[in-house]
């Protein structure tokens, strides 16, 4: 008892100290967000720089963490938050009143609105106010692993350029005795599954003709055929075990036991690591047109900043896309370089670096008939129910739990209906 | 001497209250108070940002009643009491049993059944995530290796709510087993003897004095896992996620990605007034039966 | 045959069977410890492997660059022993109360003990954070201390210890005139000494690993603890095994060398036994 009476008061002495301690700073801006892994090395390398190089006397002090969407959410419920986020487009729903307008950062510092693809510019505004100042434009890619398309006599530089081809080479490259599969579509990897359904059967949600938001999942005159025809290709490969019937196909991709696999820019780093001969580019368009869905991410001040907070904060964007005169290679170069995500600011794209870059090249979309819009229309807010709830229920129902394809799309249309409600 | 006996007697009326008074006081501010909060915010149609404009009363309620999801989550809950619970009792019993004496080995043993539990939620997850991987794990391919065919632990609908309940009592039967070899151990040996010069089984042994010998234990043991079973969330949030095509979603999980993925807290929030219905009406008949039980 | 030998081969299929279980826990774990000396495309190959084709530390080396370790094993330190030491001596009081005394409001009080132990803390973490925000604790040692202090679990396993004390116990000690705190602190708390070890240890594990509470309400990242800091290398979309792994070995580390040191307090009996039955 006495042992632990002891420790008791040690650790009551511990607290005092730690409540003494208090350092004094220059502005400090808190900097709040999720990009853990290994993109998170490479923001916490140019916040460094950036503190140890500014002359403003400013200090980021960055807090990465994989439950920050938990953190955020509990902070503004609380009335209390960092001074800078980094939050998807879709915090213009989510938490518009906790958000500033970050139209000032263009009065403010020599950042100027033309240099941003306005595409990007008007997916993080809504009613011309500007909630997140792009960051990171993430789409989905195709992958391929070069030695097996080698070695089922396949040109290793050529990607399929279409889901025929995709389905009708996965089969070549397959190869049971060392359980390679051509194709690796994880059935619960939703965010990059409804990129390529998309492609194929287009928005999820659109205007009918009184201009009322509309699920197009089926209709009086049937299924939407495009969202059939992925489900159907997808079934048919995981019966015919082309495609394994697996939530983490990215691990088998970096272990060489896949041949073509949809996923996210950051792929690319668990590839390399793991030293996979691989090549990257769009995924095919299909039945529904030309497309290059994406989601951007970006910088959003809270209203928790002081004035104070606002501007630093405003410098490290500036300084984020610009740099110093010194700078060699600005931050936002250097994120996709490094990190492989497609520009969005033209001074980083026109960067001789940028366009020498054969994989972002491959990455950038350059059709200007390829629309961005992202799963639904504008005016729909409800993306991450409609994704959660009803495509990727839809998707497991059939590759899973061997649904019959209509009805599952039929059973997609009535819960997409009862969320519009 | 009177006014001594009075005194004494009025210090014992006040004394449990002095004794569970602290307790109490913080398990009204900082559970009960946001249980209140939380059936307050179950009244609104409120979104992640807490926006109480929009109130709606038992709109809620209605929808959990009708929401199919919810009853998929509460029978897979259910489930997991029916088959956890059980597993990992029997089998902490049966070790505890073979591992009473204070040998080296046993100690040995001892220590190596603990070692999960010492391991972080997360750590297991994706371990046994990458360890049981259809294509690349490594169990999937020793086991492939001793001829077991292709299995698919993670992606199987039947199969992979077991595997998952397969982690659990990994990760937590050590702790069942040391708390059972603690109550073994003070089962007075007197008892053993005289049943030794009776002739008694070992097995027998086992039924008439140690399992009445440790009772209170048992019980402890038995209403916490069954707590237990309703609080799953960790292991199914860190491996499956839920799926596939849901089978492993618990009630906890859903309601965790209402909140937090779909950002509906008012419907999260009369999801957990639900919930913790259900575990009233639970815990009143536990504690009511193990009154009994220790009674008997 | 002699009768120690009888008994050897009578041991053996229980040797079998614990060794069975051991190595069911064994693997998996080691392959886990392994693999954190496996540089990345080693972790994940096919087919897999066990051992690294050479111990590599870069694993160890990236927690190092990427994480302040030292800070936070310094504030898991005092989130554990802060929360465990003071909630382990409070549920233990209470436990007593609850065993030893017949009182107005007991059993629809420890019903209510019961039932804030059933809720998950996960659907009640945010009203939590409001409480504790609105009282003014956000950002702070108690407010990350308090709400922890009340563990419903280690209550009811102090009442379970304190119920199979004989009463004799007690009785003596007042016929001695000892006050009611005086009982409990010499008599009956070295009593039910496993049962406290036990709950030290398991709080203090639980609250080692605790990951969701110690983020949520400390915004200052000087207050990070090990686990959270851990979770950096696990995303949604990638994880870096070979870091995770290694993190996990360093976290592990200091609650199995407690458990081995405590081993000899919580699991191997006490001189009580006689007493009880």
């Amino acid at each position: 008892m006495k042992k632990i009476l002891a420790l008791a008061l040690t650790m009551l002495m511990l607290l005092g100290i730690a409540g003494l301690c208090s350092a004094d700073s220059p502005v400090t801006v808190t900097f709040w967000n999720g990009w853990t892994g290994s993109d998170g090395d490479v923001l916490i390398e140019k916040v460094d720089e950036f503190n140890k190089t500014n002359p403003y006397n400013i200090h980021i002090e960055m807090d990465i963490n994989a439950d920050f969407q938990t953190k955020i959410a509990a902070s503004f419920a609380a009335d209390e938050g960092p001074a800078m986020i980094l939050g998807a487009h879709s915090y213009k729903d989510t938490y518009p009143d906790y958000l500033i307008d970050m139209n000032e950062v263009f009065e403010k510092t020599s950042l100027k609105r033309e240099d941003f693809i306005q595409g990007y510019l008007d997916l993080c505004s809504k009613n011309d106010v500007l909630y997140v100042v792009p960051f990171q434009v993430t789409g989905r890619y195709l992958y391929w692993n070069k030695d097996l398309f080698e070695a089922a006599g396949l040109d290793p530089d050529t990607p399929p350029k279409s889901y025929e081809e995709w389905a009708e080479w996965a089969a070549k490259i397959n190869n049971p005795d060392m359980n390679i599969y051509g194709s690796g579509i994880s059935y619960n990897a939703i965010y990059t599954n409804l990129q390529v359904i998309q492609r194929m059967g287009g928005l999820f949600i659109t205007h009918d003709e009184a201009g009322k938001l509309v699920p197009t999942f089926a209709n009086a005159d049937g299924v939407n055929p495009g969202y059939a025809k992925f489900l159907n290709w997808f079934k048919d490969m995981t019966n015919k075990e082309i495609n394994p019937i697996e939530a983490d196909t990215t691990s088998m991709f970096q272990a060489g036991q896949i041949g073509i696999m949809p996923d996210g820019a950051w792929a690319s780093a668990g590839a390399d690591a793991a030293g996979i001969n691989y090549g990257v580019s769009q995924l095919p368009y299909g039945d529904a047109g030309p497309m290059n869905p994406c989601s951007v991410s970006g910088f959003s001040i809270t209203k928790y900043a002081s004035e104070e907070q606002k501007l630093a904060a405003m410098r490290f964007i500036e300084w984020w896309h610009n740099g110093f005169e010194d700078t060699e290679t600005t931050a936002c170069l250097t994120w996709s370089l490094r990190c492989g995500f497609p520009g969005y600011y033209l001074p980083a794209i026109n960067d001789a670096r940028y366009q020498e870059s054969e994989k972002l090249a491959m990455m950038t979309c350059t059709d200007n008939d390829a629309s961005t819009t992202y799963m639904a229309p504008d005016d729909f807010t409800l993306t991450f129910q409609l994704a959660s709830e009803v495509i990727e229920v839809m998707v497991e129902d059939v590759i899973v739990g061997n649904m019959d394809t209509e009805a599952a799309l039929l059973k997609a249309e009535q819960t997409a209906e009862a969320l519009l409600k | 001497m009177q006014s001594t006996a009075k005194k004494e007697r009025r210090r014992s009326a006040a004394a449990p209250y002095l004794f569970i008074a602290p307790v109490i006081f913080l398990l009204f501010v900082f559970n009960v108070m946001p249980l209140l909060i939380s059936f307050f915010i179950s009244l609104f149609d409120a979104d992640i940002s807490f926006h109480l404009n929009k109130f709606i009363g038992l709109g809620n309620f209605a929808e959990v009643f009708r929401d199919s999801r919810f009853y998929n989550s509460l029978s897979v809950t259910l489930k997991w009491t029916v088959v956890e619970v059980p597993c990992q009792l029997i089998l902490a019993l049966i070790l505890a049993g073979l591992l009473t004496r204070n040998t080296v080995i046993n100690k040995l043993f001892r220590a190596i059944y603990f070692m999960p539990i010492v391991c972080s939620a997360t750590a297991t997850g994706i371990m046994w995530k990458l360890i049981l991987h259809s294509n690349v794990g490594y169990i999937t391919y020793l086991l492939r290796a001793m001829g077991f065919g292709k299995i698919n632990f993670m992606n199987t609908a039947g199969l992979t709510f077991y595997v998952i309940v397969f982690m659990s009592v990994w990760k937590t039967f050590g702790i069942s087993t040391t708390i059972l070899i603690g109550a073994m151990q003070n089962v007075p040996t007197v008892l053993y003897e005289a049943a030794d010069i009776d002739g008694c089984s070992r097995a027998r042994q086992f039924f008439c004095i140690t399992l009445p010998g440790i009772r209170p234990t048992l019980w402890f043991l038995i209403m916490t896992r069954i707590i237990g079973s309703f609080q799953v969330f960790d292991i199914v949030y860190t491996t499956t996620g839920g799926g596939p095509s849901l089978t492993t979603e618990t009630l906890v999980t859903y309601i965790y990605t209402r909140g937090f993925e779909v950002f509906r807290m008012g419907y999260a929030s009369s999801l957990s007034v639900v919930l913790l219905g259900l575990i009233l009406i639970i815990t009143v008949i536990m504690y009511a039966a193990m009154l009994k039980g220790e009674k008997d | 045959m002699s009768n120690k030998t009888l008994r050897r081969i009578r041991y053996l299929p229980i040797l079998l069977l614990l060794l069975f279980f051991a190595l069911l826990i064994i693997l998996p774990v080691l392959w886990m410890a392994l693999s954190a000396f496996k540089p990345a495309k080693e972790i994940i190959k096919y087919p897999p492997t066990l051992f690294p084709s050479r111990f590599d530390l870069g694993n160890f080396a990236r927690l190092k660059t990427r994480l302040r370790i030292l800070d936070y094993v310094r504030n898991s330190l005092i989130y554990a022993l802060g929360t465990t030491l003071p909630s382990v001596f409070l549920c233990t009081l209470a436990g007593y109360g609850f065993a030893r005394f017949e009182f107005k409001g007991r059993n629809a009080l420890f019903i209510l003990v019961l039932a804030t132990m059933m809720i998950p803390f996960q659907v009640t973490m945010i009203p939590l954070f409001l409480v504790v925000k609105k009282i003014g604790l956000y950002d702070t040692y108690p407010g990350l201390i308090l709400p922890k202090l009340a563990a419903a679990i280690t209550i009811f396993m102090m009442r379970s210890a304190f119920v199979t004390l004989p009463k004799e116990l007690e009785e003596a000690a007042r016929i001695d005139g000892a006050t009611e705190f005086g009982t409990f602190w010499r008599i009956m708390l070295p009593q039910v000494k496993p049962s406290i070890i036990t709950m030290l240890i398991l709080g203090i594990n639980a609250a080692w690993n605790d990951l969701m509470w110690p983020l949520l309400v400390t915004g200052d990242t000087k207050m990070r603890t090990l686990a959270n800091g851990l979770a950096l290398f696990i995303g949604s979309d990638t994880t870096e095994y070979g870091p995770a792994f290694a993190g996990a070995m360093v976290s592990i580390l200091p609650m199995l060398l407690l458990y081995i040191f405590g081993q000899r307090y919580f699991v191997e009996g006490t001189v009580t036994s006689g007493l009880k039955g």
